[in-house]
Formats: C-alpha cells, sequence, structure tokens
C-alpha cells in the first residue's frame, strides 16, 4: 500500500499529466496555418516528376513548330535536342550549353530562328522549359514549394481533360505546368514573359530507369 | 560538491538582504518608495540591472554591426534578390526564411528535400502572435528573439546561483550576452528562446516547483528538440528530491521529468497523423545532410581537415566551438551538476554523430553549464578582461559576416 501511494500513484498521475501535455503541444501545432490543397498537390506532383521521365514534347514558339527529344547525360545533366538541329545540354534548371540549329536542315526560316536565338538567351530558356524534361520540372517545382509559394494556379479543362495549372516560377518569364487532375501526369508546358510566349505538348511518361529521357 | 536542491541550498543572501529592508506589519504612506529602494539596494536587483546593461549594450553592438554591414553591402556580391531592402536583413537570413515559412503557411514535408518540418513549432507560432499585432513576421522574430534574451540571461544568473557565488552567476549571465556565438540570440531564430525556457525550468525545478518547471520544459521541447535532454538534470534533481516530497510533490515532479518527452510526442503525433512519418522534423534533417550514423565523428573529423582551401572551411569555426565547449565543461563539472554537464555534453556532441560538426557552435548556445564553465575561468580579473575583450571582438566579426555562412 505505502509503495501504491508512494510511487505508483505519483507516477501514474504524471504519465496522465504528460498525456495532456502531449495534447496541449499537438494543439499548438495544430495552431498553424494547415498546407492548402495545392501545396499538397504540389509535393505529390513532385512525387511524380522525380520518378518518371519525360522523352520530349511538340513546341510552338516564335510562330514556329518544334520536337524535343530529351536524354540523361549525368545524374545532373540532360541533353535536349531539337528538331532544328540545335541542342541544349540542361544542369539542374540552367541551361549551361547550347548548340545552335543546323541552317540547312530547314531552310530559311530556321536561319530566322537561328538570329532570333543568338540574341536571345529567353529563347533557350524557353526552349529548356517546353522540352519536356521532367528534371527540369522537377526542380523549378521544388525551389516554388520551398520559397513557400503557391503552386497550383487554378484549375483547367485540357483536350476534355480535367487539370491543374502549376507555377512554376512567380515573376517574368514564367514556366509553367499543366498536369492531369487526377493522375498528375505532366500533359503539357507553357512560358511567358514580356516578349515571347510558348507552348508545348508533352509526351507520356516513361519509367525512371529510361535514360533516353528525362 | 554540487547545490541543484533547494533543501540543500545555501541561504540566499540577496533575498535575504531584500526581505529584511521591508517594513513589517503592513504598508505605510512611504512604503512603495522604500520597498523600491530595497529592491534597488538587494544584491539581486543589482545583479539583474547589470545583465540588462551588458544586453543592452551587447545587442546594440550586434543590430548597430548588421546595420552597417547592410549599409556597406557587405559582404560585396552577397546582397541579392529582397535582402537589399529588408531591415536588418543579416539578422533575418538563414534559417529565419524557414520559421517565417513555418508560420505563414505551416508545415509542408517534402520527400528527399529540404522541409520546414525540420523546424520546430513554438517560435513560429509566437511570430504569428506578434504578426497578429501588425508587426511583420521579421520584425517579429527580432523583436521576441532579442527580448527572450534578456529573459535567458536573468534566468541563466538565476540557475547559476544554484552552483556558484552570486559574482560567478553574474559573470556567466554578462559571458553570455557577450558570447562570440551570441548574434544568433538576435536573429530570427529560436535560440534565446530556448535557453530562457531551459534555464527557467532549471531554476524552478531546484526551487522546487516542480509544476512550474514542467510547463517551462515543454515549451523548450517545443521550440528546439535539444530541450528533450532536459530529463537529465530534471530526472536527477527528482531523484534526489523523492524522499523528502509527498505525494503531489512527487507527481508534479515526475511530471517535470516527463514534460520535455511528452511535447516531443506531441510533435510527433501531428507529424504521424499530418504526414505519415512521427518523425518528419528529424527526417527532414537528411536533406541537409544530417543523419545518424556509428562513425559520423570519423566523418565529421574527416569533413574539417579536408575544408582547408575551400569554403568550407567555416567548419572548422564550428569544431573549434566544440572544442571550446568540451573544456568549458570539464571546467563547469566541479560545480554543476553532473545531469546538466551530460545533458550539455550531449547537446554538443550528439550532433557530430551526424557526420559534420555543421552548426555545433550553435547547438552548445542552449547549453546553461557552458557559461558557467567560462564565469569560473574569468575569476582573475586579468582574465576576465580578456575573455569580454575577445569576446567583443568576435561577436562584431561574427555578426558581420553572418551572410558568408549560416550560423
Amino acid at each position: 500500500m505505502a509503495v501504491i501511494r508512494r510511487i505508483v500513484l505519483p507516477v501514474a498521475g504524471a504519465i496522465l499529466t504528460a498525456g495532456l501535455i502531449g495534447a496541449a503541444a499537438f494543439a499548438v501545432v495544430s495552431g498553424l496555418p494547415q498546407p492548402t490543397r495545392g501545396d499538397r498537390t504540389g509535393v505529390r506532383l513532385l512525387d511524380v516528376l522525380e520518378t518518371k521521365r519525360g522523352e520530349g514534347s511538340v513546341i510552338s514558339i516564335a510562330g514556329r513548330s518544334l520536337v524535343a527529344r530529351c536524354e540523361q547525360l549525368t545524374a545532373r545533366h540532360n541533353l535536349v535536342w531539337l528538331s532544328d538541329g540545335s541542342a541544349l545540354v540542361l544542369a539542374g534548371s540552367h541551361v549551361q550549353e547550347s548548340m545552335p540549329p543546323a541552317v540547312t536542315a530547314q531552310g530559311p526560316a530556321s536561319r530566322q530562328l537561328a538570329s532570333t536565338r543568338a540574341a536571345s538567351p529567353l529563347l533557350r530558356a524557353a526552349e529548356a522549359d517546353l522540352a519536356g524534361s521532367y528534371a527540369v520540372y522537377a526542380t523549378e517545382l521544388t525551389i516554388q514549394l520551398e520559397r513557400g509559394s503557391r503552386v497550383i494556379r487554378k484549375e483547367t479543362i485540357h483536350q476534355r481533360r480535367p487539370a491543374y495549372e502549376v507555377e512554376l516560377g512567380r515573376e517574368l518569364p514564367r514556366a509553367g505546368l499543366i498536369v492531369d487532375r487526377e493522375t498528375l501526369q505532366p500533359l503539357a508546358a507553357t512560358f511567358e514573359s514580356s516578349s515571347l510566349d510558348g507552348r508545348a505538348l508533352l509526351s507520356p511518361p516513361v519509367q525512371l530507369k529510361e535514360t533516353t529521357a528525362c | 560538491m554540487t547545490v541543484s536542491d533547494p533543501v540543500a541550498a545555501r541561504p540566499e543572501p540577496s533575498r535575504a538582504t531584500a526581505d529584511s529592508t521591508f517594513p513589517a506589519g503592513g504598508s505605510t504612506g512611504r512604503w512603495p518608495a522604500r520597498a523600491r529602494d530595497a529592491v534597488r539596494s538587494s544584491a539581486r536587483a543589482r545583479a539583474w540591472i547589470t545583465i540588462a546593461c551588458w544586453w543592452l549594450g551587447s545587442r546594440a553592438l550586434v543590430l548597430t554591426t548588421a546595420a552597417v554591414v547592410q549599409a556597406e553591402r557587405w559582404p560585396h556580391g552577397r546582397w541579392v534578390g529582397p535582402l537589399v531592402d529588408r531591415p536588418l536583413a543579416v539578422l533575418t537570413a538563414w534559417d529565419g526564411r524557414w520559421y517565417r515559412m513555418v508560420a505563414s503557411r505551416g508545415y509542408l514535408a517534402i520527400p528527399r528535400h529540404q522541409s520546414d518540418t525540420a523546424f520546430f513549432p513554438l517560435y513560429p507560432a509566437l511570430l504569428r502572435v506578434g504578426h497578429a499585432t501588425g508587426l511583420s513576421l521579421n520584425a517579429s522574430g527580432l523583436i521576441l528573439a532579442n527580448g527572450f534574451l534578456l529573459v535567458a540571461l536573468i534566468a541563466l544568473y538565476e540557475l547559476a546561483r544554484c552552483w556558484v557565488d552570486q559574482t560567478t552567476a553574474r559573470r556567466a549571465a554578462v559571458y553570455a550576452a557577450l558570447f562570440p556565438v551570441g548574434y544568433v540570440f538576435s536573429m530570427v531564430y529560436p535560440e534565446a528562446l530556448v535557453l530562457a525556457a531551459i534555464a527557467i525550468a532549471g531554476v524552478l525545478a531546484s526551487r522546487g516547483r516542480w509544476g512550474a518547471a514542467a510547463v517551462a520544459a515543454a515549451l523548450a521541447a517545443l521550440t528546439r528538440p535539444e530541450a528533450l535532454l532536459l530529463v537529465l538534470p530534471l530526472a536527477f534533481l527528482a531523484v534526489r528530491q523523492w524522499p523528502a516530497l509527498d505525494v503531489r510533490g512527487r507527481w508534479r515532479a515526475a511530471t517535470a521529468v516527463l514534460a520535455a518527452p511528452a511535447a516531443i510526442a506531441g510533435v510527433c503525433l501531428y507529424d504521424w497523423r499530418t504526414f505519415g512519418d512521427a518523425v518528419a522534423f528529424s527526417t527532414a534533417q537528411r536533406a541537409w545532410g544530417r543523419s545518424f550514423e556509428f562513425a559520423g565523428p570519423v566523418r565529421a573529423v574527416r569533413e574539417v581537415a579536408n575544408s582547408f582551401g575551400h569554403s568550407n572551411v567555416w567548419l572548422v569555426r564550428d569544431a573549434a566551438f566544440c572544442l571550446v565547449y568540451v573544456v568549458l565543461l570539464v571546467v563547469a563539472a566541479r560545480v554543476v551538476p553532473a545531469g546538466w554537464i551530460v545533458a550539455a555534453a550531449l547537446m554538443v556532441l550528439l550532433p557530430i554523430w551526424s557526420g559534420s560538426f555543421t552548426s555545433d557552435a550553435r547547438f552548445g548556445l542552449v547549453a546553461p553549464p557552458v557559461y558557467v564553465g567560462l564565469a569560473r575561468l574569468g575569476r582573475l580579473r586579468a582574465v576576465d578582461i580578456s575573455i569580454r575583450v575577445v569576446s567583443v571582438a568576435l561577436l562584431v566579426a561574427a555578426t558581420a559576416t553572418i551572410l558568408l555562412r549560416w550560423p
């Protein structure tokens, strides 16, 4: 009886009170704002982008249509081939190197695009964002999430499929992604700036082990 | 011999002096003035005023340095983006961003990436309270951090009084105000709050006020995970006092011991319910390269050795402070109870098992015995003056270089 009174009762009481302290702590954390549905969707989308790869896209930019193909060079570097014969080496979300378009490949229009490209890093940035590289989108989305920025711009319909418009940047020039509302599969990419707008239809995703995608 | 038990503690001269000057048997017309004089003349009040003056001086130094480097845009090339126009920007940098994010958006676990779940909730919750009064999150964070430092210094003094004489205790608090890494106490970081809560928990437990100690311990644990180690000193003290306590006292003492783990359990419950990972705060640390491993210290030492000639050479600063903390704890061990020494040592040494000394200088800041060890070294006047002068110089230098390396 003495043991119960001297040890068991105080310890049992303390455990009970500790439970109340734990509940109070839970209430304090729960009192903080909760992530929005858009934030949570962003995290799920990041998982999709990091566990799949994109093979490429069909880009519409500066009044031209280009086919982009993407492949992995190293763990950090990806290579984008464009149908005008130009290529971009991407590291993270940056264009590290670029090769000019093959002038003979598509005639004068290509030369016109080549001169635009030479004068415009913006065009290279746009092509990089529209090429369908999941690695690029994942990097840009991570930056958005880590900044605490809004990720889902709005709900939309894309080719009769319910979709989300995803923001991959806040200020111009700004990249965006259109993803299936249910599977979060990327369907299209957008690029917006004060002087250049573009859009791309993305190829279906492939497995992570595919190195002919990125 | 160490003294942390109120039963065994020596009589407190400051309180006796103050109490004896109060008039017996109720108030008179002159009572408030006399009481004020009595309080002013008491040793404790003098110590508190001295500490407050050093707090004011040291914070003025940190804030002025932060303002000067911002006016000069030094270090050049580091002033980019929103930093440029933000008042006292260097003090809002690095983890300040994460705490602001938790305050404004709440927690969002991003698997395999740096996430704000690594940051504990009480400080951001207080940022929100400040924000609700119309302050910006940064202004709120700076006011709270600097204000809590004053509370922490007074509480540290009171805690140190349980272990050492009044002069040494006062010196410990003054050294804490001037401590070179103490610029963190003025940043949008929770270190000042957690030091205050840890010291208050210790003081209250030493005085047998276990219920209040439990609250302080829980608040500390809601601020930084290191506060979990409060279990050790509080358990040591509770075991010592146990025979002299009645049932209610034992219940409260045991509650105080369990308070920090209970508060962290509450955070775990939230993490599990929200993210499906009860230790999401720890999992998030992996994105910063922190995960416990057996050979962590070896990897940490190797990392320091390899850092020379690279920007990572700042690790030497953290490793040096780790060494300083260990020496100071050895010095403090002669007067500070073993529970506190072990807890403080774990606060400083456990992070090394993650394979890096990164931020160890900051982690040791919240270990009260460190300052008592330093105060014991400063018994000789020449040493005391040297510590103050060197600390001030290093505090200014450390504040000026915040943008070069995170604390």
